[in-house]
């Protein structure tokens, strides 16, 4: 598989990185801390959670969680944890060995570098009798290793992430109360700098390292500190003032609040910051959950809101510029109108065959959608197939040369022999996936239903072409979903393609390897509902809810499987007229949320149960009344004068100045043509050759399609 | 308002995609099998409250999509799970080998006492079978959990397989709570000590 060979030549390339390092740092006996360590913060009643494979007998049990400063042979600061013995379980050596069990495969998969990077081996500490024993039971861990400290479960659990692949190096649960004076002591000192909340409940901090942990002392002497160390990552509600500001700090001390509009929104890993002037921050990369998704989740925490003066100043901020913001107009009553029908298609057709004016149709089919008879044609131009300003003789051309180009590709993979294939996995995998979804996509609606029907081989043929077209994205599961209706209404397997290219190249991003689209989606949502729905969007953060985790299914398919058939069709065919503004697919989920917000707040749903409960709407979504509700959420959103930048942007409004030191976010790349330029620039000699080819390609295909 | 269930225990459903995952919970939910299958976008959950020794266990029982691409997403759903049944498909070899990766995944993700499960689905298609009973024996065993070959379709040991996992659980949550009260009061700091001795553990009792 294309991931996993990636995922092993990155793994050498971090243990590389890791061995070089080691070198670096001369880890070697002597670099092994000695004599007594002056303790600069400790917790009691901490257990072991996570750790690596040599302290699997010492995982749940108590001790303490000490941050460490060593000067013997030179100053270092370690992460340790020390069993209490105490506290320890008197005789639980049985259970124990049932539980460690897990682990004892775990620890296979550990590698000797990463055990020595951090001076965990007990060799190295010591072997002679029980002083060598116990202390090796203490897990150190040089604190320039680590990457990130997270803080989940309220404040119980605390993890360390390692700097070499940001994997978790430690995990802890206290006992007691929970980490908060442990990580403000931290804080307190600059030992680390809030980056990111993540999904609801959880918060991260980047670990600096000894020389940042210096220039922070120093600029919070400056005075400055106050606001970075605070952090509350309300980044895009602070006012444009104070963000101009901030943006006169150095880049490697800006907070993380302060990021550019474009990374804010969405984006999981900030890797901006990793080029950042020798290296100073490491973001974590949290998997399965949107960092990105949590401005402003300051009451997910509520239990243990120890907050500094700084916090509650920068709420109270926050505070004005909700106001501010709520301040929405009313929302207006908006009515959906009649589908585009023959009669004005002809009208908006020249002699030649072009239409005249495309931007009136795109607001008839926004309004109203298109008659089914008018589906076949109208949708070329929607998915960009056709060009609006193509002639008839054009288009025939055009469909010609796509025609050619289509079979070409499909011959490609038809004439893969079986050595071919046994030898590449790659293509072997997407073929197999393909394989799997088509027998499984749509079989209730007739045009794909019962035994043997030739429309799947169809579908299948054309999402094997489309992994020849676009190999690096292959196929993923959810793109059956987006064909399927695509080829119902198109039934020519080479239009169809085409129009599902100019889908996909829409929706591309849903589909990344690393979901980075998706992620950005739920941020963006996440976004228009604080902004839209204040109640709605309080109430699911204040339920660890907010990283609209369940709107995945209406996003990545665009509500394929919330919606009956006829109602697919006609939902797509407005959106992709990408009025009334870009982002309107999301406005759609904001405006099925809107209507089940007194269903959420009232019957008091916690996430599985908003989950449950968005995942049963389907079939009950009303789509002319959420379309009226989404246009209107919009319009709302668009006649608000102080709307924030970040909202603008997402639905295409023009930004506000931008005050010295704020940075723009850049436009959305432009609806690309898809490779339609070469048209009209072809030589009759060119033509001819061309012909030729299709001719040859359409036999070939046919031939193979026999064999 | 009154509790209708004495336990509630959170499974996941893993494996490669097409293995029957969606299937299985569907046998095991409704007692039903659809034969117009459709893939399984997202994640999802169903519930059935089983009876073992007199207590009413409910199970949350969580499906995911099973491509790789989705891991960053189901990913997020294994915290907390306290049961995972790991899914392959006898007819497909690649499945089967793939549950390795499962394995790791789960290292990474799930909490390290997670209760596991091998489950070698679609039985029922014997003259397709590309992984004999006893390689999936002896994977089960490298991996010291338990296994059983199952069909959604003949429903066959589909049940079966949610009961022994929910009673594995079961006896794990009791011996905690067990040690949790000894029957003379022992020493203060030590009981608290057991009880959150598994992340989950003092949830379930709170539920």
């Amino acid at each position: 598989m294309n991931e996993s060979v990636r995922y092993e030549r990155c793994q050498q390339v971090q243990l590389g990185v890791l061995t070089e390092s080691q070198e670096g740092i001369k880890a070697s006996e002597s670099d092994v801390p000695q004599g007594i360590g002056n303790v600069l913060c400790t917790h009691d009643g901490v257990l072991l959670k996570k750790a690596n494979a040599e302290h699997i007998a010492e995982l749940n049990t108590s001790g303490s969680l000490s941050l460490v400063e060593y000067s013997q042979p030179r100053r270092r600061l370690y992460l340790e944890w020390q069993p209490n013995d105490s506290i320890m379980i008197a005789d639980d050596s049985q259970d124990q060995g049932d539980w460690a069990l897990v682990d004892r495969i775990s620890g296979r998969t550990r590698t000797t570098s990463e055990c020595s990077a951090f001076n965990t081996k007990p060799a190295e500490i010591g072997s002679n009798g029980n002083a060598g024993t116990a202390r090796a039971r203490i897990m150190r861990a040089l604190l320039d290793d680590l990457a990130a400290v997270e803080v989940r479960h309220r404040g119980q659990t605390i993890r360390f992430m390692r700097k070499s692949d940001h994997g978790v190096h430690c995990e802890f649960f206290f006992q007691h109360g929970n980490a908060d004076l442990f990580v403000r002591s931290m804080r307190q000192q600059h030992f680390i700098e809030s980056s990111e909340t993540s999904r609801g409940g959880s918060e991260e901090y980047a670990i600096l390292n000894t020389e940042n942990q210096k220039l922070k002392k120093t600029f919070a002497e400056l005075d400055i500190g106050e606001i970075k160390a605070s952090q509350l990552p309300r980044d895009s509600w602070l006012p444009n003032k104070l963000a101009g500001f901030l943006g006169t700090i150095p880049d490697y001390v800006q907070p993380s609040f302060q990021r550019s509009p474009k990374s804010r929104p969405g984006s999981l890993v900030h890797n901006d910051r990793q080029t950042s002037p020798s290296d100073n921050y490491q973001f974590i990369k949290l998997s399965g959950s949107t960092n990105s998704a949590c401005s402003s989740n300051s009451q997910s925490r509520g239990e243990s809101a120890d907050k500094s003066p700084a916090d509650s100043e920068l709420e109270n901020l926050n505070a004005q510029d909700e106001k501010i913001v709520n301040n929405l107009p009313a929302r207006q009553s908006v009515h959906r109108g009649q589908p585009l029908n023959e009669a004005q298609w002809r009208e908006f057709q020249t002699r030649d065959g072009c239409i005249s004016d495309s931007q009136r149709i795109k607001e008839i089919i926004f309004r109203g959608g298109i008659v089914p008879s008018l589906r076949a044609e109208v949708w070329k131009y929607l998915l960009n197939y056709y060009q609006w300003s193509d002639t008839e003789v054009e288009r025939l051309e055009r469909r010609k040369l796509k025609s050619l180009e289509y079979y070409k590709m499909k011959a490609q993979w038809l004439s893969m022999s079986t050595a071919q294939e046994a030898n590449f996995s790659g293509y072997r995998d997407r073929k197999c996936q393909i394989e799997k979804d088509v027998k499984r996509t749509d079989r209730t609606q007739p045009f794909f239903a019962g035994e043997d029907n030739p429309n799947l081989l169809l579908l299948q043929g054309i999402l094997m072409t489309y992994v020849m077209y676009n190999f690096d994205l292959g196929y993923v599961q959810g793109m059956s979903d987006l064909l399927a209706p695509i080829l119902e209404i198109q039934v020519n397997e080479v239009d169809a393609f085409w129009c599902f290219v100019g889908f996909m190249n829409m929706v591309f991003s849903n589909f990344d390897i690393d979901q980075a689209g998706m992620k950005t989606q739920f941020a963006q949502l996440r976004r228009l509902l604080e902004v839209a729905n204040a109640p709605l969007f309080n109430y699911m953060c204040s339920h660890d809810s907010d990283n609209m985790y369940f709107c995945f299914r209406w996003l990545l398919v665009w509500y394929k499987r919330e919606l009956g058939n006829e109602d697919v069709l006609k939902l797509w065919e407005c959106l992709w007229t990408r009025l009334p503004c870009p982002n309107f697919h999301l406005l759609f989920s904001v405006a099925i949320l809107d209507q089940e917000t007194n269903v959420i707040i009232d019957r008091k749903y916690e996430f599985t149960e908003i989950l449950k409960h968005v995942n049963e709407l389907t079939g009950t979504i009303d789509l002319k009344r959420t379309l009226e509700t989404a246009e209107a959420i919009y319009l709302q959103l668009k006649g608000s004068e102080a709307l924030p930048n970040d909202i603008r942007h997402i639905i295409g409004e023009p930004l506000l100045p931008p005050v010295d030191g704020e940075v723009r976010p850049e436009e959305e790349p432009a609806y690309s043509d898809d490779g339609f330029d070469e048209l009209g620039e072809l030589t009759p000699e060119e033509k001819r050759r061309n012909d030729e080819l299709l001719e040859e390609a359409l036999e070939r295909s046919l031939y193979l399609n026999y064999m | 308002m009154a509790k209708t269930y004495d336990y509630l225990f959170k499974l996941l459903l893993i494996g490669d995609s097409g293995v029957g995952k969606t299937c299985i919970l569907f046998r095991f939910s409704e007692d039903a099998f659809n034969t117009t299958f459709i893939s399984t976008i997202g994640i999802d959950f169903k519930i059935r409250t089983i009876e073992l020794d007199n207590k009413k266990i409910k199970l949350q029982i969580w499906d995911t999509a099973g491509q790789e691409r989705f891991r960053t997403i189901t990913t997020a759903y294994y915290r907390g799970a306290m049961g995972i049944m790991l899914v392959y498909d006898i007819t497909q070899e690649k499945s089967f080998e793939n549950i390795k990766n499962w394995i790791r995944n789960i290292e990474e993700n799930a909490a390290a006492d997670v209760e596991k499960m091998l489950l070698g689905n679609k039985c029922e298609l014997n003259d397709k079978r590309q992984v004999s009973k006893e390689r999936g024996e002896q994977l089960a065993i490298e991996y010291g959990i338990k296994f059983m070959e199952t069909s959604a379709k003949a429903s066959i040991n589909v049940e079966e397989a949610f009961l022994t996992l929910a009673s594995d659980i079961k006896a794990k949550t009791e011996k905690r709570m067990e040690a949790n009260n000894p029957p003379k009061g022992g020493h203060q700091l030590k009981l608290t000590e057991i009880r959150t001795k598994d992340s989950w553990l003092s949830r379930c009792s709170l539920l």
